[in-house]
């Protein structure tokens, strides 16, 4: 039980202190603006683009993505600004277990990116009439944690990269982008040329936004619970070779001395 | 008998470094060959110029670095296979601003290495207080770092470094940037800390820090150890040479050069100061060296002359003047 307040007190310290957005105009501007307006954006142009067509499938859509703001850019600049700070040394000298502290990068991305998710939920209902009347709530719940957990995932990758690299934003922009083109956000990853259905399968996000989908049309469960699974199972590969690339930095950085160059 | 705090035999280190692609790369010999004892209990002072390998030595001791040859033991443990059991028993802290949450309060920062190291969460609050006391950061803790000057950093590093009670501190240069009397403190508080049964291992380049406080120093010349004993024993090192000390106004690179090449000269320091610079020339025979300044310092105007025994800082100045062996 110690263990575990342990984790979780440090989860908390570590977003307080590592997370860029952490003022109140930055944390509403994220929470608030980017969902609404991703969400109208998107909505308004493929409703304009399919001549009038259900809003609701981009809004769903949009609404799951923006979980990827906390999984990945949060995750990135937790990860990435203990080598801006110079805390990077502090911690690898330390005694802390390297992967609770490396898990603890995400925990509170996790519950933030819910929150964000719930938000443009609620932005879908308000401005474009989204329907839950029907949803498997307990499913749709479900999807959300799971979309939150994968993109948590590949965020402590690129959050790695970061220790090495002072340009991984950009990739994480890249990523962030990439989700909104292959991962069903706005058409189903079946329009997609084979070759962007392959890098769709490798990444989180489809599976869990198909499982929205089906959990919002009110589809059974057992249609659901396997995309459900799929998308943890990338998510935790992605994390684990998040973490293998941060011990690989570690043991590079004590040969080579370069806690101060990361 | 008791285990060492620290043992360093045959230590080498070398950096390789990449000059950027296709363009090869390169090594730098941060030590080579460093044989060193730390035995429980002392306040020990590692003294070297810039770039002399005094921080690398701290990195390998905290785990932070590999050596590439030789063996370092800290409390009895090999540095190399050390883990958690070690850094849960050894506390460090480095120079400078960085190296804490500044978007945190001190007590926040102070709380999450904390939990880092472990601690219970009484045990934390109880020892926070403590330290935040003998650091003197009262009525300032819970104020975010950003907003606090260099010296309370440095004073904060100081308590994260001492949360969890370690039985070897490292300090690195801990008194680098702060003004005179925060610095003075910072001595205190760190003699203050041996006293009390804590072995310290600091690195400095500030001789009156190191004469002030340490039971026994170590002079670390690009890469080797060129002198260590007691500050008394070092000093002697020079004690076959006088000081001739001197305010100086207009001298330039030419002169000090002319000063260095003066028949005896051993070393020659000039340190700048508003409107004159200090010259202080290390010789076997003062007094002949006096007759030939008029001479040699060409016009230059000297005021303030005294010639004087040699201090610690003199002895530094001339062993890091001679060329490694």
């Amino acid at each position: 039980m110690t263990g575990l307040r342990l984790f979780a007190h440090g989860c908390l310290y570590q977003y307080r202190a590592l997370f860029n957005w952490a003022t109140p105009l930055g944390y509403a501007s994220s929470k608030l603006l980017v969902p609404v307006f991703q969400v109208v954006f998107f909505v308004q142009l493929g409703v304009f683009a399919t001549g009038g067509g259900d809003p609701t499938y981009f809004a769903i859509g949009n609404a799951m993505q923006v979980t990827a703001l906390n999984g990945i850019f949060g995750v990135v600049m937790t990860v990435g600004n203990e080598r801006q700070f110079g805390t990077l040394p502090l911690l690898l000298a330390s005694p802390a277990s390297r992967l609770a502290t490396f898990l603890g990068r995400s925990a509170f991305h996790v519950v933030d990116g819910i929150i964000s998710v719930v938000i443009a939920f609620a932005v879908a209902q308000l401005l474009f009439g989204l329907r839950l009347a029907h949803a498997d709530l307990p499913l749709l719940a479900a999807s959300v944690v799971a979309v939150a957990l994968s993109t948590c995932g590949i965020g402590l990758l690129l959050g790695s990269c970061s220790l090495v690299s002072r340009d991984i934003l950009l990739v994480a922009n890249l990523v962030y982008f990439l989700f909104l083109v292959v991962a069903g956000v706005n058409f189903p990853v079946t329009r997609l040329p084979g070759a962007l259905q392959v890098v769709s399968r490798g990444l989180p996000m489809s599976r869990g936004i198909a499982a929205a989908r089906l959990a919002v049309a009110g589809a059974p469960a057992s249609r659901a619970l396997p995309l459900l699974g799929q998308e943890l199972l990338v998510g935790a590969a992605y994390a684990a070779a998040g973490y293998l690339l941060f011990r690989v930095l570690e043991g590079w950085a004590r040969r080579g001395g370069l806690q101060e160059a990361f | 008998m008791s285990v060492a705090a620290v043992e360093l035999r045959a230590l080498r280190k070398v950096y390789r470094h990449r000059h950027g692609w296709g363009r090869g790369s390169a090594e730098t010999v941060a030590l080579e060959s460093v044989d060193l004892d730390v035995p429980p209990g002392e306040l020990f002072g590692l003294l070297g110029p810039n770039g002399a390998g005094k921080t690398t030595v701290v990195k390998i001791c905290t785990t932070l670095l590999l050596p590439t040859a030789g063996t370092a033991r800290v409390l009895g443990e090999d540095v190399s296979q050390a883990g958690r059991q070690l850094r849960q028993r050894i506390g460090f802290v480095f120079g400078g601003e960085r190296g804490l949450y500044w978007r945190l309060s001190g007590y926040d920062n102070l709380r999450y290495f904390g939990d880092l190291y472990r601690l219970p969460p009484d045990r934390a609050r109880r020892r926070i207080d403590e330290l935040v006391q003998l650091v003197g950061l009262e009525g300032r803790i819970h104020d975010r770092v950003e907003r606090y000057s260099r010296g309370m950093k440095q004073r904060l590093h100081l308590a994260r470094g001492l949360l969890h009670d370690p039985e070897l501190l490292f300090l690195d240069e801990p008194t680098i940037g702060l003004d005179p009397v925060g610095a003075r403190d910072l001595r205190q508080l760190v003699r203050g800390l041996a006293d009390r049964g804590t072995t310290v291992f600091l690195t400095t380049h500030a001789m009156l820090e190191a004469e002030a406080i340490c039971d026994r120093i170590a002079v670390v010349h690009r890469g080797r150890i060129i002198a260590a004993g007691a500050p008394d024993v070092v000093r002697r090192q020079g004690a076959d040479l006088g000081v001739v000390e001197f305010e100086a106004v207009g001298i330039d690179d030419r002169l000090v050069q002319r000063l260095r090449q003066l028949p005896g000269v051993e070393a020659v320091q000039v340190v700048a100061g508003e409107l004159t610079h200090r010259v202080t020339v290390q010789c076997p025979d003062p007094a002949s060296l006096v007759l030939q300044l008029g001479p040699c310092l060409d016009g230059a105007l000297a005021v303030g002359l005294r010639v004087r025994e040699p201090t610690l800082e003199d002895a530094y100045i001339r062993l890091v003047a001679e060329p490694a062996p």
